[in-house]
């Protein structure tokens, strides 16, 4: 440990709360907090999914912060609600809030004094830069909107999806497809995969879709986490009453078919054709392609839920060494991996050296370029990458695509490595076969 | 600093004029503000100079992801693209964190051995009241190298305000501690170019050819020493005249150099900034070089871009830009044969928007200072807009009401400045107004229509 960071990999949790509240319909986040906090935020996540991306700050300024008091929170929300008449607004405090104290439990009360004509739920999401990292931020706000929720009767062909801030608009897509498939309608909370995902529509000042909050819910079947850090969701849902079960991740094929087996069993009902067709595919390429990794290694960056992911295909299904993990905090579904560091980018630099493929974030070109060594960009920001959000990493065609992109670059290295003994200096390979 | 200072803003113009507009120009709205803040406006200023290392004293907002995230380039180092962070922590906050800073300061100089070290305070660190200055003298005694304070944290306001307390911060802490090996008479200075996507590179061979020695380069592509000599260039050109003209007139007071404001945006202002530099500098055989130079240049310029000139002719545009480029663009899209319907005002300087009035003198034309990208898009469809410039923030406006647009903010990846720089833009933008793109994603499918 250095005691500080080069090129962090941890994202605030300000940036996750931001990331959970937009993936609910007709809502602003509105950070309460200096605006450069706002302005950080939204010019990454602009630049990540190449969208209009819907935020605002209470902007406080020198006198606000000496003197106190909530009147530029009040502001704040009436400039939003009386602008765009979002159905929520999640309040979302940042460092300088929590350092100074704000309760703003009560300032949302004031604002409801004051504004008692006010349609839009305000909902305080009580996080900081300096505790937690994005994935712990993005199950907070997503605990902050349940906690709001009562559920009353019952729906009986709902299923409640919790994510995660590692999944993309593509990966909720896919998942809400094969739940679907089931006959179960899929409820995804929050879904950015509506508000973010792209779409040819009209301008905007709130999220254009996502998930539909309401104060009072019929309960779901069940209510499915994705991710360990949606653990604190799914106890507050247990405890409401509800059929609750945690998958740690959808990616690989043993995590695919640990979800269909669960579906199948609680649909009564066999997956369709096209899922069992690209379950063979997926078998059939790993076979294929297990000749490229002899020896290959990779160094993996990205958030918890992310990480665990990766590794378990990557590592457990396909055999590839993980020679070094970086993630953003410590959680103990990662026990068994023993390279795994809670680090910054820069702490790769050792292992650099030894690893054929690295994947991680758009920070990650940085050793990438000074190492030579290729690159597969995940996680976020990726900010140098068209579509990226749609990129899916879960389920079988999630599998697919991943395999698919990790295995082509072995196997070119593989080539590349062949027509180095033929000695051809200078001479590229594509060259030489012409020759 | 105290209260006062923070509040009488010399880079703001709206100071002694009505009481209401000086609350309008130093507060922002709550609910209505989207600009980067004073921290954000010291960091891009200063981070160019990429031989030193910049510091943040943090939580992981400020710095956790917008790192390596600037346009510019170095010949220097790549210091400009790491972001390191002391990412304070709840401890920190209640136990203090100056031992925390003082040991990242102390080794991350182990590992980079960079020439100097700016050291940046942000909204949290300054709450809890820590010594910015006295860690810094520390740092300084123990490594033996500059380690420069920048207080300017995020709250005491805009990103105007922080690139303004980049240039005191410079030239308290760093211009005039070095002299360069000699000087000559034809020494100058080029401040607030960050040398975004290599612009500088392009302007640069012209003063070469001169036989002009651009001395410092504040802060494009520059190193430390080039900014601690900075006092001996003879005459400075501000390139973006809001940001750093505070500093152009301290140098003046302070050392006497002459400065104008300038841009290197389009013909016209490209060889006025060159033909200034010779009035300056004052010296007959120069301007009679710089004359015929410039003659040159512009007619292979010219040349150049009458193909494209043909077909920009009468079509209309529409400019959504800050700062000096609000008036810069206009003149270089005029040059090309646009119809400019009108120009965003948002962070220029009363003297830019004067330039700007005085131009438009006589025609109705829109100057908005400040909208979002609803009005954008009214504007855009009321006017039948052609072309739309814009900053990446602004794009997806544009995408979604169809409108052909080319970036020209901070972010951008092409380089637009200078003779070579305008043929470029030329090019672009007549790439994405003839773009087969516009046509082909206006067809509806069949099925789509029996939906």
């Amino acid at each position: 440990m250095k005691g500080f960071y080069i090129n962090p990999l941890k994202k605030s949790a300000v940036l996750g709360a931001t990331f959970g509240v937009l993936g609910f319909k007709n809502s602003i986040p509105i950070h309460h907090g200096s605006q450069g906090c706002t302005a950080f935020i939204k010019n990454i996540m602009t630049q990540h999914f190449r969208e209009i991306v819907p935020m605002q700050s209470t902007a406080i300024f020198n006198m606000a912060l000496i003197m106190g008091g909530y009147s530029e929170i009040l502001e704040g929300i009436n400039n939003v609600v009386s602008k765009s008449n979002p159905d929520t607004v999640g309040l979302i405090t940042t460092g300088i809030s929590q350092v100074r104290g704000d309760d703003i439990k009560y300032a949302i009360r004031q604002y409801y004094e004051k504004y008692p004509e006010s349609n839009t739920v305000v909902i305080p999401v009580e996080v900081s830069d300096f505790n937690g990292d994005a994935e712990t931020g993005f199950a907070e706000a997503v605990l902050s909107y349940m906690k709001e929720i009562e559920f009353a009767g019952y729906e009986d062909k709902s299923m409640m999806i919790i994510s995660n801030f590692s999944l993309t608009c593509g990966d909720i897509d896919e998942i809400k497809s094969i739940v679907s498939s089931f006959g179960l309608n899929p409820v995804v909370i929050p879904d950015i995969s509506e508000s973010l995902g792209g779409s040819f529509n009209n301008y905007y000042k709130i999220t254009p879709g996502g998930a539909e909050f309401s104060k009072i819910m019929k309960k779901p079947v069940c209510a499915v986490g994705i991710g360990h850090s949606t653990a604190p969701i799914l106890s507050l849902l247990k405890e409401k009453g509800i059929f609750v079960k945690e998958f740690p991740t959808l990616i690989g094929l043993k995590n695919t078919d640990k979800f269909l087996d669960f579906l199948s069993e609680l649909t009564n009902k066999l997956p369709e054709r096209s899922i069992l067709k690209m379950r063979g595919q997926l078998v059939d390429m790993m076979l294929d392609s297990h000749f490229y990794f002899n020896k290959k290694s990779v160094a993996i960056a990205v958030e918890p839920d992310f990480l665990y992911g990766l590794k378990s295909f990557l590592v457990d299904e396909l055999g590839i060494q993980l020679k070094r993990g970086v993630t953003t905090y410590y959680h103990e579904d990662l026990s068994d991996i023993k390279d795994i560091l809670v680090e910054d980018l820069f702490e790769l630099e050792k292992d650099m050296g030894e690893i054929d493929i690295l994947l991680s974030n758009s920070n990650g070109e940085l050793l990438s370029e000074k190492y030579n060594k290729p690159i597969i960009k995940l996680g976020f920001p990726v900010k140098d990458e068209i579509g990226y959000p749609l990129n899916i990493f879960n389920g079988y065609r999630g599998s697919i695509n991943l395999l698919k992109n990790v295995a082509n670059i072995f196997l070119r290295m593989d080539e590349e490595k062949s027509y180095e003994y033929k000695n051809y200096k200078g001479v590229k390979y594509y060259e030489s076969r012409i020759l | 600093m105290s209260m006062r200072t923070v509040l009488v803003d010399e880079s703001c113009e709206m100071i002694g004029k009505k009481k209401a507009s000086v609350n309008k120009c130093s507060k922002p709205t709550p609910g209505g503000a989207l600009g980067g803040c004073a921290f954000d406006g010291a960091q891009i200023t200063l981070l160019q100079i990429s031989d030193a290392l910049h510091i943040v004293h943090s939580p992981s907002t400020c710095i956790g992801c917008s790192y390596n995230n600037r346009g510019t380039r170095s010949t220097l180092g790549a210091f400009y693209r790491y972001g390191i962070t002391t990412d304070i922590n709840e401890i920190d906050i209640i136990m203090g964190s100056e031992k925390k800073l003082l040991n990242a300061i102390v080794n991350s100089y182990k590992i980079f051995r960079p020439k100097a070290i700016f050291v940046y305070t942000t909204c949290v660190a300054d709450m809890t009241g820590f010594d910015l200055i006295n860690v810094t003298k520390d740092a300084c005694n123990i490594l033996n190298v500059p380690v420069i304070p920048v207080d300017s944290p995020g709250f005491i306001g805009n990103k105007n305000y922080g690139n303004k307390k980049a240039g005191e911060t410079l030239l308290n802490y760093v211009i005039g501690t070095k002299e360069p090996e000699y000087t000559t008479d034809t020494d100058i200075g080029i401040i607030a170019d960050y040398n975004i996507a290599g612009e500088l590179w392009r302007i640069l061979p012209y003063f070469d050819e001169l036989g002009i020695r651009v001395l410092s380069k504040i802060t494009g592509d520059a190193s430390y020493d080039e900014i601690a000599y900075a006092h001996r260039s003879r005459c400075n050109m501000v390139v973006c005249s809001r940001a750093l003209v505070s500093l152009a007139k301290s140098l003046k007071a302070k050392y006497g150099t002459e400065y104008f404001e300038g841009s290197f945006y389009g013909i016209a202002a490209t060889s006025e900034a060159i033909r200034r530099f010779g009035y300056i500098l004052g010296n007959g055989e120069l301007n009679s070089k710089i004359d015929k130079f410039v003659e040159s240049k512009e007619r292979e310029t010219l040349d150049k871009l009458k193909p494209y000139m043909n077909y920009f002719r009468g079509k209309k545009v529409f400019i959504y830009s800050g700062g000096v480029k609000s008036w810069s663009m206009v003149m270089q899209l005029e040059e090309l044969g646009f119809e400019v319907i009108g120009s965003g005002i948002r962070k220029s300087s009363s003297e830019d928007i004067e330039r700007l009035r005085r131009h438009f003198e006589g025609k109705q034309k829109i100057l908005m200072e400040k909208g979002d990208g609803e009005m954008l898009l009214k504007i855009l469809i009321n006017n039948k807009a052609d072309l739309f410039i814009a900053g990446s923030r602004n794009m997806y406006v544009s995408i979604k009401g169809r409108f052909p647009y080319v970036d020209v903010n901070q972010e951008r990846i092409k380089a637009y400045a200078g003779y070579e720089g305008i043929v470029t833009l030329a090019e672009d933008i007549y790439h994405t107004m003839t773009s087969k793109v516009w046509r082909s994603t206006e067809i509806i499918p069949k099925f789509m229509e029996k939906l």
